[in-house]
């Protein structure tokens, strides 16, 4: 058609203006791919932190954890009166459903660590290290879980606790707490290590000890929970390729696989289960808080992207006028002068969205591979790298959406165009 | 009255007549002032005659141009086109209809810059049923006729004034026009190459039965016209003059 040809030669026509345009429009694009990038890597990690290695935690949540019914609704009358007795054949059956790699009992407990002079209060994560130690995967160390397995009586201390009570110095502790009939008790362990939790609460308060010793301090056979890790856990690389990008939404089907399974699997009147998500309100908090940045950032570049589109072209319309004037005068109906004008700012989107679709994925891998690190979060003691991901779906929806803001931006001066007066048209001066 | 102001030159059967105005007129209005550019201005115009209208700057000839053209409105008065009166016809409905009638050469050409010669002249075709074989061979067949089909594929910017306007006026007779319009075609032009285009034309309107119309105070033109409409101040002075 000619109203196209002469859209397109009319782009080329004043190259340096469509070059500002294009480049506007790659930057929008470009700044909202990259933050989107950014920001599925930090949902990404925020979820991997969670289940594989724990925030603010020494341990993971896994993907499930099970809780006897009645735990988490109703007050217990003795501790652990609500745990779970039947531990060992509920973690056999639900290792049956294929997407679980294991069932992991845990148990956590109170009590005061001393070494002989001196005791702080602990909160102590009773677990089954043969089984935990598999959960961090790439994500965090499984060094402290290894230590334990090896230590049937060991326990692994905060890095700050292990300072301030001098465990490597004194090699044996004591850990002191109630059993379940109110009664004290106390076993002596021996330091196996020490764990960094990503705080400095954790890290002056968190042990881990063996499931055996806890049951034998407490004098219980219960556990709390069972936690529920999928097969394929643990990722390979920080860096989501598009294998690795495939291999996550793999885990979200099995997500959704095993959140079948398994409560058709349990009696629901005797057993919970409550998915990481539902554990750990932090993931729900910071995709909230991110999704409301990212809308900001929408925004403001939808307006400069509308504004500077705007301003070039009421410019273009307003300089030819009388060309205007002029197609109107040989026979243009003024619907295909609206057309020319949206084709004008249609080919600059559609160049900007693809140069700013290229941009982006390019700049992604420069990003990633640079190897910066991000300050720690609030509360953390730890950075982490700086990795922008490759997100094809969120990418094209931004190209979409900046094409879109073009096109809109493009409506009102096309509309003016359409409307002029020919004869004033042609003799605009 | 309006039969007796403007005395036929040709006296041809009232089919012979293409536009015929009665009575226009058209003010401005410039903030308080108003500009009677037009006052009862009733022409005819007929199949296949050439006719200027001429009249010193501010007379109205560009005016009653535009409103021949059915590109811009009396604010009273009638027009017939074949007879019929199109009068409360809006602009905006009248592309159509003046596809077809009247084609247009303007003083400063007015040629699409980013086109070249051969796609300036096609480019009024897009907008009708043409097929590309049947445009390909009306535009080259024109462009023969005007004289300058080596330059084809030359943009605007690389071709003379002359050159230019000649592809102008194979633009405004693509959609085989009834009438031609042309405001000052050779304003811009230096005299002799102003003689050559208004040779081109008179040849054309010989060849085509093409109807040319000239709005000019240049005295190359007026020579060259078998019609003359003079105005002044917006009314016809001493009717038509015509050539025998
Ligand atoms: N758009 C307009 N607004 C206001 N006044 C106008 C407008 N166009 C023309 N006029 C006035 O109407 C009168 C006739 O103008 P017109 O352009 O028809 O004259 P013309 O004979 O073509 O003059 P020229 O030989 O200089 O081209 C003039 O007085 C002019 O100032
Ligand atoms: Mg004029």
């Amino acid at each position: 058609m000619q109203i196209l040809k002469l859209a397109f030669r009319n782009v080329l026509r004043n190259k340096r203006r469509s070059l500002v345009s294009i480049f506007v429009l790659v930057i929008g694009v470009m700044g909202l791919g990259i933050f989107s990038g950014f920001m599925h890597f930090s949902f990404w990690g925020i979820q991997a932190n969670i289940i594989h290695v724990g925030m603010g935690t020494p341990e993971g949540t896994g993907h499930f954890q099970v809780f006897d019914a009645r735990h988490l609704t109703a007050d217990e009358p003795k501790f652990l009166e609500y745990g779970l007795a039947d531990w060992q054949e509920l973690a056999k059956k639900i290792e049956t459903i294929p997407e679980v790699a294991y069932a992991a009992p845990r148990m956590d407990i109170m009590g005061l660590l001393g070494n002989g002079e001196k005791s702080e209060p602990v909160i102590g994560f009773a677990i089954d290290p043969a089984k935990e130690k598999r959960l961090p995967g790439v994500f965090g160390s499984a060094e402290p879980y290894a230590n334990l397995e090896k230590m049937p009586d060991g326990v692994i201390l905060g890095r700050e606790l292990a300072r301030t009570l001098n465990a490597q110095k004194t090699g044996y502790l004591t850990l002191v707490s109630t059993t379940t009939d109110g009664a004290m008790n106390a076993i002596d362990l021996q330091f196996a290590g020490t764990i960094n939790t990503g705080t400095p609460e954790g890290d002056r308060r968190f042990i881990l000890v063996n499931l055996k010793s806890a049951m034998g301090l407490i004098q219980t056979d219960r556990v709390r929970k069972l936690a529920v890790v999928l097969k394929e856990s643990g990722g390979t690389d920080r860096k989501h390729s598009g294998a690795e990008h495939s291999r996550n939404d793999y885990y979200k089907a099995d997500m959704e696989k095993a959140s079948l399974a398994l409560p058709a699997l349990l009696d629901k009147e005797k057993y919970t289960v409550r998915s990481w998500r539902q554990l750990n309100s932090y993931y729900d908090a910071v995709t909230g808080i991110y999704s409301t940045i990212f809308g900001f950032i929408g925004v403001v570049m939808a307006v400069v992207v509308i504004l500077s589109i705007y301003n070039t072209m009421f410019m273009a319309v307003i300089e030819r006028t009388r060309e205007v004037g002029t197609l109107m005068a040989v026979g243009t109906p003024r619907r295909y002068i609206l057309l020319l004008f949206l084709l004008e700012g249609m080919i600059i989107a559609l160049i900007g969205g693809i140069l700013g679709y290229g941009g982006t994925y390019v700049m992604a891998g420069v990003i990633s591979d640079a190897g910066l690190t991000m300050p720690p979060p609030p509360g953390g003691t730890q950075g982490y790298p700086l990795i922008i991901h490759t997100v094809h779906g969120w990418w094209i929806s931004i190209v979409l959406f900046i094409m879109l803001n073009t096109v809109i931006a493009c409506f009102m001066p096309a509309y003016r165009a359409a409307r002029m007066h020919i004869v004033k048209a042609l003799y605009h001066v | 009255m309006a039969a007796a102001q403007n005395s036929p030159c040709r006296d041809e059967g009232p089919d012979m007549k293409i536009i015929e105005l009665v009575d226009i007129c058209k003010t401005y209005v410039l903030g308080k002032t108003e500009v009677n550019a037009l006052s009862s201005v009733s022409i005819k115009i007929k199949k296949g005659e050439v006719a200027a209208i001429a009249g010193p700057s501010g007379s109205g000839k560009t005016s009653l141009l535009n409103i021949l053209g059915l590109i811009d409105k009396p604010d009273s008065g009638s027009f017939l086109l074949h007879g019929r009166d199109i009068t409360t016809v809006p602009l905006n409905q009248l592309s159509g209809l003046r596809r077809g009638t009247i084609g247009f050469v303007f003083q400063t050409f007015n040629l699409i810059p980013v086109f070249n010669a051969f796609e300036n002249v096609e480019y009024p075709l897009s907008f009708t049923h043409a097929s590309k074989k049947a445009r390909k061979e009306r535009v080259e067949h024109l462009l023969q006729l005007v004289g300058i089909s080596e330059l084809a594929r030359h943009r605007p910017y690389e071709m003379s004034g002359g050159q230019r306007q000649r592809v102008a006026i194979a633009r405004a007779l693509v959609n085989s026009p009834e009438v031609v319009l042309a405001d000052e075609p050779t304003a811009n032009l230096d005299s002799r190459t102003g003689a050559e285009i208004l040779a081109q034309m008179r040849i054309l309107n010989r060849e085509l039965q093409v109807t040319f119309i000239f709005a000019s105070h240049d005295p190359l033109v007026l020579d060259a016209v078998d019609r003359t409409i003079y105005l002044h101040d917006g009314r016809i002075v001493e009717g038509d003059r015509c050539r025998s």
